[in-house]
């Protein structure tokens, strides 16, 4: 929760119909947001390998995980730095901050980097949905792109806006 | 509780319907006050560069950026009028630092090679240890070095869009 220090003076009269104009609405809740919420905050990323969804990837301590809610729209930057691998095969699965609403939701760009940690490298990329081919209707997490075993120094880019089903 | 005004939106207690004039103009208010509370759309003038050669001359066609708190939404469209350097990376710079140095995604962008009429679009990055420029990944590295390695020119154009978190 945001701490209150100023407020905002906004006055909407009985008769205002919100309903009839989703502009104003949505204006309005970004101008509220901006003042008293939305703050990008850290994220605690989860990178799973193999079939179960139980073996995870041990991340860098020099990884990037953001998230800024507003709403029902999440904004997700992050870069997720391998520093040990499981040894399992297949994409790796990474989950969400917050799920998704739908399993057809475009969610926004991954990519998916092999063997070097500062540089595209083994580099590729794409705009990704939720559900993984163990769990197609999982709206809690992604498939990787490359089915490879993941090392050190491998590396996962996130830049997602999209609509979670948690408000 | 603060106590003095922070925002007032203009928004009359008289507007009844919808049909009526001022409802609409009414609405039209409010939606201004808080677009300009949460963050207008600015025109924006992005350094673009290849290696060495920085500022490279080009034609700015309405890049804008906007900030709402610390997020920051860009638009980039450019047309290269003066020459880089061939074999280097390209770049663009930031409409504001980033809170965050690279590798890190930012958005994506497009760059079509006025001579040959190709297009090459790919994931924009933050590169490693910058905050304040953006490039376009490739499978092996960033365009301009990669894929393709000629020098900007005259005829070409790069896009972009993209949003981060700001310092």
């Amino acid at each position: 929760m945001a701490k209150l220090t100023q407020y905002a003076d906004i006055i909407v009269p009985e008769s205002f119909d919100i309903a009839d104009e989703p502009r104003a609405l949505r204006n309005m809740a970004l101008g509220i947001d901006a003042a008293w919420g939305g703050e990008w905050q850290d994220f605690t990323p989860l990178v799973s390998q193999g079939a179960t969804d139980t073996v995870y990837l041990t991340l860098s301590a020099s990884s990037v995980a953001r998230v800024k809610k507003i709403g029902a729209t999440v904004y997700v930057v992050a870069y997720l730095l391998v520093a040990a691998g499981t040894g399992n095969t297949g994409a790796p699965t990474i989950f969400l901050p917050y799920p998704a609403f739908s399993v057809h939701e475009p969610l926004g760009h991954l990519i998916d980097n092999r063997g070097s940690a500062t540089a595209p490298s083994v580099c590729q990329y794409g705009v990704v949905s939720a559900g993984t081919a163990s769990q197609p209707t999982a709206t809690d997490r992604l498939a990787a792109i490359q089915t490879n075993s993941r090392a050190a120094n491998d590396w996962f880019g996130l830049h997602f806006c999209y609509e979670t089903g948690v408000v | 509780m603060a106590t003095t005004p922070f925002l007032v939106l203009r928004y009359p207690v008289d507007a009844t319907t919808v049909a009526s004039k001022d409802f609409d103009d009414s609405v039209a208010d409010l939606a201004n006050d808080i677009d300009a509370f949460a963050g207008v759309w600015t025109s924006w003038t992005p350094t673009i560069a290849q290696g060495a050669t920085g500022n490279i001359a080009k034609t700015n066609n309405n890049s804008r950026s906007r900030l709402i708190g610390k997020w920051c939404e860009f638009e980039l469209r450019v047309a290269i009028t003066g020459t880089g350097t061939a074999s280097a990376a390209m770049s663009f710079s930031l409409p504001h630092t980033s809170k965050w140095s690279g590798p890190l995604p930012c958005g994506s962008g497009m760059f079509f090679d006025g001579s040959t009429s190709n297009r090459y679009s790919g994931p924009l990055l933050t590169p490693s240890g910058s905050s304040t420029i953006a490039m376009i990944a490739m499978g092996v590295g960033y365009l301009g070095a990669v894929t393709f390695t000629g020098a900007l020119a005259t005829t070409d154009v790069i896009t972009a869009d993209g949003f981060f978190e700001v310092l």
